[in-house]
């Protein structure tokens, strides 16, 4: 995994972004899902696996929120039990740490001028660097960045 | 070639989780509907391990869905989810499926059932710690086994699933066997208006099934007992 330094709107604090994959992958998969349709044989499947992975540039690419947000919390011990979407700016996860399931969630400042990748990268960063320490600031050795 | 072989070591891997990840159920670490369903079409192709259908539903779920809010019913479906997978499909070699809300089924094998019998206790109460409280459910279980025909994998569940409206009238932890009297006695819905929060209440009840206790149903609200003097 690679880090990354995000771009944000004007006036909106800066955050931790989402990992970026080192290898990517995506074409691999994308080219053996086309394979599959166009030929409707495995062989077809495996060969455009296998042409998807030649033309694979390599560029980092972020993991999905929920993907990033599910790996963040396995490393610290933790589970992600289910994320929720609420609106365009607002998240909210809910986990499992030590027995007990827990809820936070993040709302990004409203801004025109966001895209998806940006969004999502904030309110990454938001969740595991600022929400997350502080719902569990009452355990000691809990799951912190 | 070491390219080629690695994309497709890695191509292979993908379509195993991406199988895998049809299967799996989004809220609990159990098997899905889907998954469900391939099970119950190779349901009692092994005569030498003739498995029992259990049908499994939540009681209380709805009160803590309003009182608490939906994560903390999913919290404690996840919970749930994990007492199951832990007690019966590891300690009584079962496979568990979610198949939709708060109803799980349960395939085990006949010789596991004194096992599954001495584990219901711990499905009396079912606590799941929840952003500092704690919400509580209980599971009640429906129970039936092939009666020497081809086993019909959906009369089975249907049977199973009455027999789990009875096990429910008395209570968590509670698990009702099928049997003919259950399916000829009907079901009759029971409305009335529970004593303990005043929430109009609709229950599916087999009619001449009422216990020597006299209860009938949990409301689905607040868990108070509704006996037969309220109903009627």
């Amino acid at each position: 995994m690679a880090s990354f330094t995000q771009t944000y709107p004007a006036g909106v604090p800066p955050r931790r972004a989402r990992p970026r994959s080192g290898a990517g992958g995506e074409f691999t998969i994308a080219g053996a899902i086309v394979g599959l349709l166009l030929s409707e044989r495995l062989e077809g499947g495996l060969l455009g696996g296998v042409l998807g992975h030649a033309i694979d540039p390599k560029r980092g690419v972020a993991l999905s929120l929920e993907t990033s947000v599910r790996n963040h919390l396995t490393s610290q011990g933790a589970l992600l039990v289910e994320l929720y979407r609420h609106g365009p700016y607002r998240v909210e996860i809910l986990f499992a740490y030590a027995g007990q399931y827990w809820t936070i969630e993040s709302t990004a400042p409203p801004a025109s001028d966001w895209t998806q990748e940006n969004l999502d990268d904030w309110l990454f960063g938001d969740l595991m660097d600022h929400q997350l320490p502080s719902r569990l600031r009452a355990f000691v050795g809990g799951p912190d960045s | 070639m070491k390219a080629v072989l690695g994309a497709l070591e890695r191509l292979a891997q993908a379509v195993a989780d991406v199988y895998e990840a049809t299967r799996s159920d989004d809220k609990t670490t159990l098997q899905n509907a889907i998954a469900l369903n391939e099970a119950a079409r190779r349901f009692g192709s092994d005569p030498t391990t003739p498995e029992v259908v259990v049908f499994a539903d939540l009681n209380r779920f709805k009160a803590v869905n309003d009182q608490w809010g939906h994560a903390a019913g999913d919290a404690t479906l996840h919970q749930v989810g994990e007492l199951i997978r832990a007690v019966i499909v590891g300690g009584c070699d079962a496979r568990a499926f979610r198949k939709s809300g708060d109803e799980f089924v349960i395939l085990l094998k006949q010789t596991m059932l004194p096992v599954f019998y001495s584990k219901l206790e711990t499905f009396r109460e079912c606590t799941t710690p929840f952003d500092g409280n704690v919400t509580t459910v209980s599971v009640s279980f429906g129970l039936c086994a092939p009666d020497g025909e081809p086993a019909d994998f959906q009369v089975l569940l249907d049977r199973a699933e009455r027999a789990c409206l009875l096990a429910k009238a008395q209570g968590g932890g509670k698990c009702v066997v099928w049997d003919p009297a259950i399916e000829a006695a009907g079901i009759i819905t029971l409305r009335t208006r529970c004593p303990g929060c005043n929430s109009t209440v609709s229950a599916d009840i087999p009619s001449g099934s009422v216990p020597a206790s006299g209860l009938l149903a949990l409301c689905p609200v607040c868990g108070t007992s509704l006996d037969c003097e309220g109903a009627c």
